[in-house]
């Protein structure tokens, strides 16, 4: 039996809270990130479904939104903030630059698309997206919180949860 | 303008060149060898050639004797052979532009070539001299500090060379380096400056260096400072940035004119629409495109709106500095205002790629000009609400009266531009100093701070939304009725180099373009008035106390994109 079936109703509250409450990683990098200051503004105020309360410490922080151009000097940057946020961690894609590189595609200092560095759960496309657009991938991320502990729930204890996976290539 | 117009005007009546022509002439009496040639461009603008060994004096004179006394950039332009090194200087009191070009030869492959340093003639050299070397490789011999700025530093190539493509991969691979292919945790780790490394390790004890960024909330996006602290007390400070290069100038070398237009929004994406105007200015005057009287007019409006809703940001942002989050909020309440009418107008929010050559992309829509007007009468009502939470709070006025003070010939000799050199004052603006487009036609006033304080850098961002605001009405009562788009090439602009200047939210901005008459540029260079002013940020950090440090940061409005490009 597993220790989350003896909890099963802490882990109800515990996804019901971590859904309901994401705490993204304030990770502003390019124009994106005027677009994502713009969402938790007072016009959109993603704030009042419960999804933009940002943190400054990726200690602090369930979900990373990468908004903006991933350049090679900032990808080790990415790649040590991601692995400093704790299990379970989400990351939205925010914007053509992070999601392929978009018009900077093909450039000498630019990486095309942060899935390189680091694992992504959802795309937001646009150049930049509209706040509504981000609401909605962060909406996603919430379904995928919920598929998550669904996953896991019948899990046998085998110590922490598992990681999602990395192109080995590239790990560090 | 063409040579000949230039000549025909100067006949008639008193001579409008008749100041560059007197500074040109006497470049070249007092260098009669080493000046090759020395033309005046047009209005406000020469250009000299000289030789590289002369380069120097050439500089030194032209700052001590004929009054230059700001460095507007340095670049260089990769002819394949040879570099063109150019300095572009300003004089504030003359109001005229000086280009200095010279040539310095380089090999076939990607190996460095050396040139004296200019940072004895200006302080403002450092950190555009560490630009050239990063992208191009040329090494300044005797420069304080020569490493690279924006790119990693275990980089061994100069990717700006034509010999490398816009990969960075060398087209023939004998002849370069490929670019570094992973990003590992522990990867392009940062050099320390050279003075830190030399110092005595007895003072080494008591000191402790701080590092914040790049990730950090109050650093306005990936920007990296570190600080030598002792005590409470900034002793010495290193900027870190880079972290948002997001290749501006290649993409301009690989892409056609017409495909570049979109690109300018994202060098500043705070401030989209005035620099969209300086790339299209400097490829009118290049193409010798006439701009029709209402597309100007649209323009003023557009990037006047453009200023109000950048300035509004940092309104923003200036609360958040201080922790003042109600100020935040509202600044981004404001901007929405603006940002729906850009979306009116065409149909983007943020990064409205609106200008074309020769004009705008469609004309005004309908029901425009009162919107506009609605949406300045709610700006201006709420800027006083602004100031209960601002200027008249005595916890802001804690943190920003008096902190943080700039000198005026600190702010010319670090190459200052924008509100903050306004604040020291200076009274330099490009709209009133060299006007462009119809900016002669209205009326307004450049504030001009008194004491260079925070707060005066504060209050300029808040008396010129109110100018901006006026600019608006006027435009709006006198927009004329015509054409909005007028004739303008699509591929091929005539052989020649041009440079734009625009007075941009953050100082003056311009495009620096060399044409050799194919579809792309040949050099795409682009001044930022963010990059300058981050060093001028990093040098006023030194002495003051931590807690201050990012406010004075913030108070030069940064945002990366420009100054990375």
């Amino acid at each position: 039996m597993s220790y989350l079936d003896e909890l099963r109703g802490v882990v109800t509250i515990i996804k019901w809270g971590q859904k309901n409450s994401l705490w993204p990683l304030a990770f502003g990098i390019a124009c994106c990130a005027i677009e994502m200051m713009q969402t938790g503004a007072s016009k959109t105020d993603a704030e009042r479904l419960g999804m933009l309360m940002q943190r400054a410490s990726p200690r602090q922080a369930d979900v990373m939104i990468v908004a903006g151009t991933v350049t090679k000097k900032m990808a080790p940057v990415v790649r040590r903030l991601y692995e400093q946020m704790l299990e379970p961690k989400f990351v939205v894609s925010m914007g053509a630059c992070a999601t392929s590189g978009g018009p900077f595609r093909d450039l000498y200092d630019v990486v095309d698309g942060v899935d390189d560095v680091i694992p992504v759960d959802v795309y937001v496309p646009g150049c930049p997206p509209r706040p509504e657009a981000l609401v909605y991938g962060l909406m996603k991320i919430q379904e995928l919180i919920d598929a998550y502990y669904e996953e896991n729930q019948n899990k046998p204890v085998s110590g922490k949860l598992e990681a999602p996976s990395v192109k080995p290539s590239l790990s560090g | 303008m063409s040579a000949q117009q230039s000549a025909s005007t100067a006949v008639q009546q008193t001579d409008p060149l008749a100041l560059e022509k007197t500074i040109a002439s006497s470049l070249k009496a007092a260098f009669p060898t080493a000046v090759k040639t020395a033309n005046v461009v047009r209005r406000r603008r020469m250009r000299i050639e000289c030789i590289p060994e002369a380069t120097l004096d050439v500089l030194k004179y032209s700052k001590n004797q004929l009054g230059f006394d700001h460095l507007n950039y340095i670049t260089a332009v990769d002819w394949g052979k040879a570099f063109d090194l150019v300095y572009n200087l300003w004089s504030i009191q003359k109001m005229v532009e000086l280009e200095v070009k010279t040539k310095v030869a380089h090999g076939e492959k990607d190996e460095l070539v050396d040139f004296p340093t200019s940072t004895g003639v200006y302080q403002a050299a450092d950190w555009f001299e560490r630009e050239v070397y990063d992208l191009f490789g040329i090494r300044f011999v005797g420069h304080p500090d020569m490493r690279r700025i924006l790119l990693r530093e275990d980089w061994t190539s100069h990717p700006l060379r034509k010999l490398y493509d816009r990969r960075g991969y060398p087209i023939d691979p004998k002849l370069g380096q490929p670019p570094p292919q992973t990003w590992r945790i522990n990867e392009g780790k940062l050099s320390l400056p050279k003075k830190w490394l030399e110092e005595d390790p007895e003072i080494e004890e008591n000191i402790l260096t701080l590092n914040f960024g790049p990730h950090h909330p109050s650093t306005h996006g990936p920007m990296m400072v570190r600080a030598r602290l002792d005590g409470e007390i900034i002793i010495d400070a290193d900027v870190v940035i880079g972290y948002l290069h997001r290749n501006h100038e290649k993409l301009g070398e690989n892409n056609t004119w017409i495909q570049l237009l979109p690109y300018p929004d994202r060098t500043n994406y705070v401030s989209p629409i005035n620099w969209e105007w300086a790339y299209v200015m400097a490829v009118e005057e290049l193409a010798g495109v006439e701009v029709p009287e209402r597309a100007e007019y649209i323009r003023v409006i557009m990037a006047e709106l453009d200023r109000i809703q950048s300035h509004l940001m940092y309104l923003a942002t200036a609360g958040d500095a201080v922790g003042q989050l109600t100020g935040f909020v509202w600044g981004l309440r404001d901007r929405e205002l603006v940002l729906d009418l850009n979306e009116m107008v065409c149909g983007a929010r943020m990064l409205p790629n609106y200008f074309r050559f020769g004009g705008v992309n469609r004309d005004l829509p309908k029901g425009f000009a009162e919107r506009t007007r609605q949406v300045v009468d709610t700006v201006e009502k709420h800027l006083e609400e602004f100031s209960y939470i601002y200027e008249k709070n005595p916890v802001f006025l804690k943190r920003f009266e008096g902190v943080g003070v700039l000198s005026p010939q600190d702010a010319v000799e670090w190459g200052a531009v924008g509100p903050g050199l306004r604040a020291s004052g200076i009274p330099f603006d490009v709209r009133k100093d060299d006007p462009y487009s119809v900016y002669d036609r209205f009326d307004f006033d450049v504030p001009v701070g008194k004491h260079g304080d925070n707060l005066d850098r504060f209050m300029m961002r808040v008396e010129e939304i109110k100018q901006s605001i006026s600019i608006v009405r006027q435009a709006l009562k006198d927009l004329p009725s015509g054409p909005y788009q007028g004739k303008a090439p699509t591929l091929s602009i005539p052989e020649g180099e041009a440079s734009s200047r625009v007075e941009t939210p953050r100082g003056e901005g311009s495009y620096y373009v060399v044409s050799n008459g194919s579809p792309r540029p040949v050099r795409m260079k682009i001044k930022s008035a963010a990059f300058i002013n981050v060093y001028v940020a990093k040098r006023m950090m030194i002495g003051q106390k931590l807690q201050d440090a990012l406010v004075i940061l913030g108070t030069w409005d940064p945002v990366l994109g420009e100054i990375d490009r």
